[in-house]
Protein backbone atom coordinates (compact mmCIF):
# COMPACT_ATOMS: atom_id res chain seq x y z
CA UNK A 1 0.00 0.00 0.00
CA UNK A 2 3.12 2.14 0.11
CA UNK A 3 2.59 2.66 -3.05
CA UNK A 4 -1.12 4.05 -3.17
CA UNK A 5 0.04 6.22 -0.18
CA UNK A 6 2.88 8.02 -1.86
CA UNK A 7 0.43 8.46 -4.92
CA UNK A 8 -2.17 9.75 -2.84
CA UNK A 9 0.73 12.14 -0.73
CA UNK A 10 2.21 13.62 -4.23
CA UNK A 11 -1.70 14.29 -5.24
CA UNK A 12 -2.57 16.05 -1.99
CA UNK A 13 0.51 18.25 -2.70
CA UNK A 14 0.35 18.67 -5.64
CA UNK A 15 -3.21 19.66 -6.30
CA UNK A 16 -3.25 21.99 -3.18
CA UNK A 17 -0.54 23.72 -5.00
CA UNK A 18 -1.93 24.16 -8.37
CA UNK A 19 -5.56 24.76 -6.84
CA UNK A 20 -3.82 27.65 -5.38
CA UNK A 21 -1.80 29.25 -8.18
CA UNK A 22 -3.98 28.55 -10.90
CA UNK A 23 -5.73 31.71 -12.70
CA UNK A 24 -9.39 31.16 -12.86
CA UNK A 25 -11.00 30.80 -9.51
CA UNK A 26 -13.64 28.54 -10.52
CA UNK A 27 -11.17 26.00 -11.88
CA UNK A 28 -9.67 26.27 -8.19
CA UNK A 29 -13.12 26.10 -6.20
CA UNK A 30 -13.44 22.59 -8.25
CA UNK A 31 -10.01 21.81 -7.93
CA UNK A 32 -10.54 22.30 -3.76
CA UNK A 33 -13.59 20.21 -3.88
CA UNK A 34 -11.56 17.10 -5.32
CA UNK A 35 -8.86 18.11 -2.52
CA UNK A 36 -11.06 17.29 0.13
CA UNK A 37 -12.00 13.93 -1.60
CA UNK A 38 -8.83 12.60 -1.51
CA UNK A 39 -8.25 14.09 1.71
CA UNK A 40 -11.01 11.84 2.59
CA UNK A 41 -8.89 8.64 1.02
CA UNK A 42 -6.60 9.74 3.47
CA UNK A 43 -8.36 9.60 6.02
CA UNK A 44 -9.93 5.86 5.15
CA UNK A 45 -6.14 5.30 4.69
CA UNK A 46 -5.33 6.38 7.90
CA UNK A 47 -8.50 4.59 10.19
CA UNK A 48 -10.64 7.64 10.25
CA UNK A 49 -13.85 6.98 9.08
CA UNK A 50 -16.22 8.95 10.76
CA UNK A 51 -13.27 11.73 9.63
CA UNK A 52 -13.96 10.54 5.80
CA UNK A 53 -17.84 10.80 6.08
CA UNK A 54 -17.31 14.33 7.83
CA UNK A 55 -14.89 15.53 5.66
CA UNK A 56 -16.73 14.38 2.37
CA UNK A 57 -20.03 16.09 3.27
CA UNK A 58 -18.74 19.17 5.29
CA UNK A 59 -15.39 20.27 4.31
CA UNK A 60 -15.46 19.35 0.70
CA UNK A 61 -18.85 19.64 -0.32
CA UNK A 62 -20.72 22.03 2.10
CA UNK A 63 -17.52 24.31 2.07
CA UNK A 64 -17.84 24.31 -1.92
CA UNK A 65 -21.12 25.04 -2.53
CA UNK A 66 -20.11 28.19 -0.40
CA UNK A 67 -17.03 28.82 -2.30
CA UNK A 68 -19.28 28.34 -5.11
CA UNK A 69 -21.52 30.89 -4.22
CA UNK A 70 -19.80 33.69 -2.86
CA UNK A 71 -17.87 33.43 -6.52
CA UNK A 72 -21.06 34.34 -7.87
CA UNK A 73 -20.92 37.67 -6.12
CA UNK A 74 -17.25 38.37 -5.95
CA UNK A 75 -16.71 37.08 -9.64
CA UNK A 76 -14.27 35.18 -11.03
CA UNK A 77 -11.46 37.13 -12.63
CA UNK A 78 -8.42 37.96 -10.32
CA UNK A 79 -6.95 41.57 -11.57
CA UNK A 80 -3.46 40.66 -12.56
CA UNK A 81 -1.72 42.91 -10.29
CA UNK A 82 2.30 42.35 -11.23
CA UNK A 83 3.00 40.68 -8.42
CA UNK A 84 7.40 41.19 -7.81
CA UNK A 85 9.14 38.10 -8.30
CA UNK A 86 11.74 38.56 -5.83
CA UNK A 87 8.81 38.47 -3.35
CA UNK A 88 7.25 35.54 -4.70
CA UNK A 89 10.95 34.41 -4.17
CA UNK A 90 11.34 34.77 -0.52
CA UNK A 91 7.56 33.76 0.47
CA UNK A 92 8.65 30.38 -1.17
CA UNK A 93 11.91 30.32 0.42
CA UNK A 94 10.61 31.13 3.87
CA UNK A 95 8.06 28.27 3.15
CA UNK A 96 10.51 25.78 2.38
CA UNK A 97 12.55 27.10 5.86
CA UNK A 98 8.95 26.27 7.59
CA UNK A 99 8.21 22.98 5.91
CA UNK A 100 11.98 21.92 7.12
CA UNK A 101 11.54 23.45 10.66
CA UNK A 102 7.85 21.65 11.02
CA UNK A 103 9.06 18.32 9.19
CA UNK A 104 11.97 18.09 11.50
CA UNK A 105 9.89 18.76 14.34
CA UNK A 106 7.21 16.12 13.28
CA UNK A 107 10.16 13.91 12.55
CA UNK A 108 10.90 13.98 15.91
CA UNK A 109 7.25 12.51 17.27
CA UNK A 110 5.99 9.78 14.67
CA UNK A 111 7.56 7.23 17.22
CA UNK A 112 5.03 4.74 18.14
CA UNK A 113 2.53 6.22 21.16
CA UNK A 114 -0.41 4.32 22.92
CA UNK A 115 -1.96 8.66 23.59
CA UNK A 116 -5.43 7.98 25.19
CA UNK A 117 -6.41 5.01 23.36
CA UNK A 118 -6.31 3.06 25.99
CA UNK A 119 -7.77 5.32 28.81
CA UNK A 120 -10.03 5.85 26.53
CA UNK A 121 -11.27 2.20 25.32
CA UNK A 122 -11.28 1.45 28.80
CA UNK A 123 -13.67 3.24 30.15
CA UNK A 124 -16.18 3.46 26.94
CA UNK A 125 -18.26 0.62 28.39
CA UNK A 126 -19.53 3.10 30.96
CA UNK A 127 -20.80 5.87 28.08
CA UNK A 128 -23.57 3.80 27.07
CA UNK A 129 -22.16 4.01 23.07
CA UNK A 130 -19.77 1.68 21.62
CA UNK A 131 -18.44 4.23 18.65
CA UNK A 132 -15.05 5.31 20.63
CA UNK A 133 -15.21 8.92 18.46
CA UNK A 134 -18.20 9.04 19.68
CA UNK A 135 -17.87 8.62 22.94
CA UNK A 136 -14.64 11.24 22.59
CA UNK A 137 -17.34 13.29 21.51
CA UNK A 138 -20.80 13.13 23.43
CA UNK A 139 -19.42 11.81 26.73
CA UNK A 140 -15.75 12.59 27.88
CA UNK A 141 -15.46 15.88 26.16
CA UNK A 142 -19.03 16.44 25.65
CA UNK A 143 -17.91 19.99 26.86
CA UNK A 144 -16.07 20.90 23.75
CA UNK A 145 -19.17 19.67 21.51
CA UNK A 146 -21.65 21.53 23.30
CA UNK A 147 -19.34 24.84 22.56
CA UNK A 148 -18.92 23.71 19.36
CA UNK A 149 -22.59 23.59 18.77
CA UNK A 150 -22.41 27.21 20.09
CA UNK A 151 -20.03 28.66 17.74
CA UNK A 152 -21.73 27.14 14.83
CA UNK A 153 -24.72 29.07 16.24
CA UNK A 154 -22.21 32.38 16.38
CA UNK A 155 -21.28 31.68 12.54
CA UNK A 156 -24.50 31.79 12.12
CA UNK A 157 -25.71 34.97 13.74
CA UNK A 158 -22.76 36.41 12.08
CA UNK A 159 -23.40 35.34 8.86
CA UNK A 160 -27.52 36.62 9.26
CA UNK A 161 -25.84 39.83 10.45
CA UNK A 162 -23.81 40.72 7.55
CA UNK A 163 -26.64 41.75 5.40
CA UNK A 164 -28.08 40.38 2.47
CA UNK A 165 -27.23 37.09 1.38
CA UNK A 166 -25.75 36.29 -2.09
CA UNK A 167 -27.59 37.19 -4.86
CA UNK A 168 -27.93 34.11 -6.05
CA UNK A 169 -30.51 33.20 -3.00
CA UNK A 170 -32.75 35.99 -4.27
CA UNK A 171 -33.19 34.49 -8.01
CA UNK A 172 -35.59 31.79 -8.91
CA UNK A 173 -34.45 28.52 -8.86
CA UNK A 174 -32.60 26.66 -11.58
CA UNK A 175 -34.72 25.77 -14.35
CA UNK A 176 -33.74 22.02 -15.16
CA UNK A 177 -35.72 18.93 -15.42
CA UNK A 178 -32.93 16.96 -14.63
CA UNK A 179 -32.66 18.56 -11.13
CA UNK A 180 -36.20 18.09 -10.54
CA UNK A 181 -36.24 14.65 -11.12
CA UNK A 182 -33.18 13.89 -9.03
CA UNK A 183 -34.04 16.21 -6.57
CA UNK A 184 -37.37 14.23 -5.94
CA UNK A 185 -36.20 10.90 -6.14
CA UNK A 186 -33.22 12.09 -3.99
CA UNK A 187 -34.60 14.05 -1.30
CA UNK A 188 -36.76 11.35 1.06
CA UNK A 189 -33.31 9.13 0.61
CA UNK A 190 -31.08 11.86 1.94
CA UNK A 191 -33.16 12.07 4.56
CA UNK A 192 -33.20 8.46 5.33
CA UNK A 193 -29.42 8.68 4.95
CA UNK A 194 -29.19 11.50 7.46
CA UNK A 195 -31.62 9.37 10.11
CA UNK A 196 -29.45 6.08 9.66
CA UNK A 197 -26.09 7.91 10.08
CA UNK A 198 -27.75 9.64 13.32
CA UNK A 199 -29.10 6.64 14.78
CA UNK A 200 -25.50 4.04 13.71
CA UNK A 201 -23.39 6.56 15.29
CA UNK A 202 -23.55 5.01 18.51
CA UNK A 203 -22.06 1.97 17.26
CA UNK A 204 -20.12 2.53 13.78
CA UNK A 205 -18.82 5.90 12.05
CA UNK A 206 -21.64 8.45 11.89
CA UNK A 207 -23.05 10.41 14.65
CA UNK A 208 -24.78 13.81 14.57
CA UNK A 209 -22.47 16.28 12.49
CA UNK A 210 -22.19 13.95 9.64
CA UNK A 211 -26.23 13.39 9.90
CA UNK A 212 -27.17 17.10 10.25
CA UNK A 213 -24.55 17.75 6.95
CA UNK A 214 -26.21 15.00 4.64
CA UNK A 215 -29.83 16.52 5.79
CA UNK A 216 -28.55 20.21 5.42
CA UNK A 217 -27.73 19.17 1.85
CA UNK A 218 -30.75 17.63 1.43
CA UNK A 219 -32.18 21.26 2.43
CA UNK A 220 -30.12 22.98 -0.03
CA UNK A 221 -30.74 20.73 -2.69
CA UNK A 222 -34.78 21.34 -2.40
CA UNK A 223 -33.62 25.03 -2.17
CA UNK A 224 -31.65 24.81 -5.83
CA UNK A 225 -34.87 23.31 -7.38
CA UNK A 226 -37.68 25.38 -5.77
CA UNK A 227 -35.87 27.84 -3.93
CA UNK A 228 -38.91 29.17 -1.94
CA UNK A 229 -39.72 26.24 0.42
CA UNK A 230 -37.76 27.57 3.45
CA UNK A 231 -39.99 31.06 3.13
CA UNK A 232 -43.12 28.82 3.84
CA UNK A 233 -41.60 28.21 7.35
CA UNK A 234 -41.73 31.14 9.58
CA UNK A 235 -38.99 33.41 10.67
CA UNK A 236 -39.79 32.21 14.38
CA UNK A 237 -39.73 28.36 13.54
CA UNK A 238 -36.46 29.00 11.73
CA UNK A 239 -35.17 30.52 15.44
CA UNK A 240 -36.21 27.90 17.06
CA UNK A 241 -34.36 24.94 14.19
CA UNK A 242 -31.81 27.05 14.75
CA UNK A 243 -31.40 26.82 18.73
CA UNK A 244 -33.03 23.68 19.56
CA UNK A 245 -29.77 21.74 19.76
CA UNK A 246 -27.68 24.00 21.92
CA UNK A 247 -30.93 24.47 24.10
CA UNK A 248 -31.50 20.60 24.60
CA UNK A 249 -27.58 20.62 25.27
CA UNK A 250 -27.67 23.28 27.56
CA UNK A 251 -30.78 21.99 29.19
CA UNK A 252 -28.61 18.62 29.43
CA UNK A 253 -25.63 20.59 31.20
CA UNK A 254 -28.06 22.83 33.75
CA UNK A 255 -29.77 19.03 34.44
CA UNK A 256 -26.47 17.49 35.61
CA UNK A 257 -25.22 20.35 37.58
CA UNK A 258 -29.12 20.22 39.67
CA UNK A 259 -28.50 17.07 39.82
CA UNK A 260 -25.23 17.25 41.64
CA UNK A 261 -23.20 15.47 39.30
CA UNK A 262 -20.34 17.67 37.59
CA UNK A 263 -20.75 19.29 34.62
CA UNK A 264 -22.12 16.73 31.79
CA UNK A 265 -21.69 13.88 33.37
CA UNK A 266 -24.05 10.91 32.92
CA UNK A 267 -23.03 7.22 32.32
CA UNK A 268 -24.77 3.89 32.07
CA UNK A 269 -28.19 3.13 29.81
CA UNK A 270 -29.07 6.38 30.92
CA UNK A 271 -26.35 8.02 29.10
CA UNK A 272 -27.16 6.21 25.18
CA UNK A 273 -30.75 7.92 25.63
CA UNK A 274 -28.98 11.03 27.04
CA UNK A 275 -26.71 11.14 24.31
CA UNK A 276 -29.58 9.99 21.30
CA UNK A 277 -31.79 12.88 22.25
CA UNK A 278 -28.72 15.40 22.53
CA UNK A 279 -27.60 14.49 18.85
CA UNK A 280 -31.21 14.24 17.36
CA UNK A 281 -31.91 18.25 18.33
CA UNK A 282 -27.82 18.80 16.75
CA UNK A 283 -28.68 17.44 13.92
CA UNK A 284 -31.79 19.87 13.11
CA UNK A 285 -29.59 22.85 14.57
CA UNK A 286 -26.74 21.88 11.92
CA UNK A 287 -28.52 20.99 9.15
CA UNK A 288 -30.41 24.33 9.39
CA UNK A 289 -27.40 26.37 10.49
CA UNK A 290 -25.46 24.95 7.56
CA UNK A 291 -28.27 25.69 5.24
CA UNK A 292 -28.76 29.43 6.24
CA UNK A 293 -24.70 29.46 6.42
CA UNK A 294 -25.37 29.35 2.23
CA UNK A 295 -27.64 31.56 1.89
CA UNK A 296 -27.43 33.97 4.20
CA UNK A 297 -31.06 34.59 5.37
CA UNK A 298 -33.50 32.64 7.12
CA UNK A 299 -36.65 32.12 5.85
CA UNK A 300 -40.12 34.68 6.07
CA UNK A 301 -41.07 37.18 3.14
CA UNK A 302 -38.38 39.38 2.26
CA UNK A 303 -39.99 42.50 3.38
CA UNK A 304 -38.63 41.15 6.73
CA UNK A 305 -35.19 40.83 6.85
CA UNK A 306 -34.07 43.23 9.62
CA UNK A 307 -35.85 40.81 12.08
CA UNK B 1 9.85 5.72 5.59
CA UNK B 2 6.59 4.39 6.58
CA UNK B 3 2.95 5.75 5.02
CA UNK B 4 2.31 7.10 8.22
CA UNK B 5 5.68 9.51 8.35
CA UNK B 6 4.68 10.53 4.61
CA UNK B 7 1.53 11.61 5.56
CA UNK B 8 2.84 13.24 8.24
CA UNK B 9 5.15 15.32 6.31
CA UNK B 10 2.46 15.75 3.56
CA UNK B 11 0.60 17.86 6.73
CA UNK B 12 2.97 19.77 7.27
CA UNK B 13 3.99 20.39 3.52
CA UNK B 14 0.04 21.20 2.91
CA UNK B 15 0.22 24.15 5.55
CA UNK B 16 3.03 25.52 4.65
CA UNK B 17 1.71 25.96 1.03
CA UNK B 18 -1.39 27.34 2.74
CA UNK B 19 0.40 29.81 4.50
CA UNK B 20 2.51 31.02 1.48
CA UNK B 21 -0.55 31.40 -0.85
CA UNK B 22 -2.24 33.50 2.56
CA UNK B 23 0.63 35.98 2.58
CA UNK B 24 1.63 35.81 -1.77
CA UNK B 25 -2.22 35.66 -3.07
CA UNK B 26 -4.42 38.78 -3.21
CA UNK B 27 -7.69 38.05 -4.14
CA UNK B 28 -10.38 37.10 -0.73
CA UNK B 29 -11.63 34.06 -1.83
CA UNK B 30 -8.06 33.02 -2.82
CA UNK B 31 -6.80 33.59 0.53
CA UNK B 32 -9.56 31.85 2.22
CA UNK B 33 -8.72 28.90 0.12
CA UNK B 34 -4.87 28.92 1.15
CA UNK B 35 -6.72 28.73 4.85
CA UNK B 36 -9.10 25.84 4.06
CA UNK B 37 -6.01 24.29 2.85
CA UNK B 38 -3.74 24.80 5.74
CA UNK B 39 -6.26 23.77 7.92
CA UNK B 40 -6.73 20.40 6.19
CA UNK B 41 -2.71 19.87 6.60
CA UNK B 42 -2.90 20.68 10.09
CA UNK B 43 -5.80 17.81 10.63
CA UNK B 44 -3.74 15.34 8.49
CA UNK B 45 -0.76 15.81 10.81
CA UNK B 46 -3.51 15.43 13.90
CA UNK B 47 -5.21 12.18 12.62
CA UNK B 48 -1.52 11.04 11.55
CA UNK B 49 -0.54 11.08 15.08
CA UNK B 50 -3.68 9.65 15.99
CA UNK B 51 -2.51 6.54 14.23
CA UNK B 52 0.99 6.18 15.89
CA UNK B 53 -0.12 3.56 18.21
CA UNK B 54 2.04 0.30 17.39
CA UNK B 55 -0.80 -2.29 17.15
CA UNK B 56 -4.85 -2.32 18.13
CA UNK B 57 -7.12 0.88 16.66
CA UNK B 58 -6.30 4.68 16.72
CA UNK B 59 -6.63 7.05 19.14
CA UNK B 60 -9.88 8.35 19.23
CA UNK B 61 -9.14 11.76 21.09
CA UNK B 62 -7.49 13.44 17.92
CA UNK B 63 -10.00 12.23 15.62
CA UNK B 64 -13.13 13.99 17.32
CA UNK B 65 -10.75 17.41 17.85
CA UNK B 66 -10.64 17.06 14.28
CA UNK B 67 -14.17 16.56 13.66
CA UNK B 68 -15.13 19.56 15.43
CA UNK B 69 -12.21 21.57 13.73
CA UNK B 70 -13.70 20.62 10.07
CA UNK B 71 -17.24 21.88 11.61
CA UNK B 72 -15.53 24.84 13.11
CA UNK B 73 -13.62 25.85 9.78
CA UNK B 74 -16.73 25.62 8.12
CA UNK B 75 -18.28 27.96 10.13
CA UNK B 76 -15.23 30.25 9.74
CA UNK B 77 -15.13 29.94 6.08
CA UNK B 78 -18.86 30.85 5.85
CA UNK B 79 -18.39 33.89 8.39
CA UNK B 80 -15.07 34.94 6.00
CA UNK B 81 -17.18 34.75 2.45
CA UNK B 82 -19.98 36.64 4.11
CA UNK B 83 -17.57 39.48 5.37
CA UNK B 84 -15.85 39.49 1.63
CA UNK B 85 -19.14 39.65 -0.09
CA UNK B 86 -19.66 42.60 2.13
CA UNK B 87 -16.33 44.38 1.61
CA UNK B 88 -16.84 43.84 -2.19
CA UNK B 89 -20.36 45.24 -2.27
CA UNK B 90 -19.15 48.18 -0.23
CA UNK B 91 -15.78 48.91 -1.79
CA UNK B 92 -16.34 47.46 -5.75
CA UNK B 93 -12.79 45.77 -5.32
CA UNK B 94 -12.08 42.13 -4.64
CA UNK B 95 -8.93 42.27 -2.39
CA UNK B 96 -7.70 44.44 0.72
CA UNK B 97 -5.68 47.75 -0.61
CA UNK B 98 -2.05 47.10 -1.07
CA UNK B 99 -0.46 50.29 0.83
CA UNK B 100 -3.24 52.62 2.96
CA UNK B 101 -2.69 55.23 -0.50
CA UNK B 102 -4.95 53.12 -2.21
CA UNK B 103 -8.91 53.25 -1.65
Amino acid sequence: MIVFDSLLAVSLLGLAWYLLTCRDLFRAVVLFVSLGMLMALAWVRLDAPDIAIAEVAIGSALTGALLFSALGDLGTETRDRARGAVGSLAAMAGGLVLVIILGAAIWDLRGPTVGLRDAAAARVGETGVENPVTAVLLAFRSYDTLLEVAVLLVACLAVLCLGPGPTRASRGPVESTVLDAVTRALHPILILIAAYLLWVGAYEPGGAFQAGSVLGGSAILAWLAASTWHERLSPRRWRVLLCVGLAVYVSVAGGTLLAGVALLEYRGSASKWIILGIESAATLSIAATLFVLLIGRTGGSVSEESS
Amino acid sequence: MSALSLFLLTGAGLFCIGLVALVRQEHLIRKILALNVSSSGVFLVLIAFARRSPEGGPDPVPQAMVLTGIVVSVGATAVGLALARKYSRETGSTSLPVNEFER
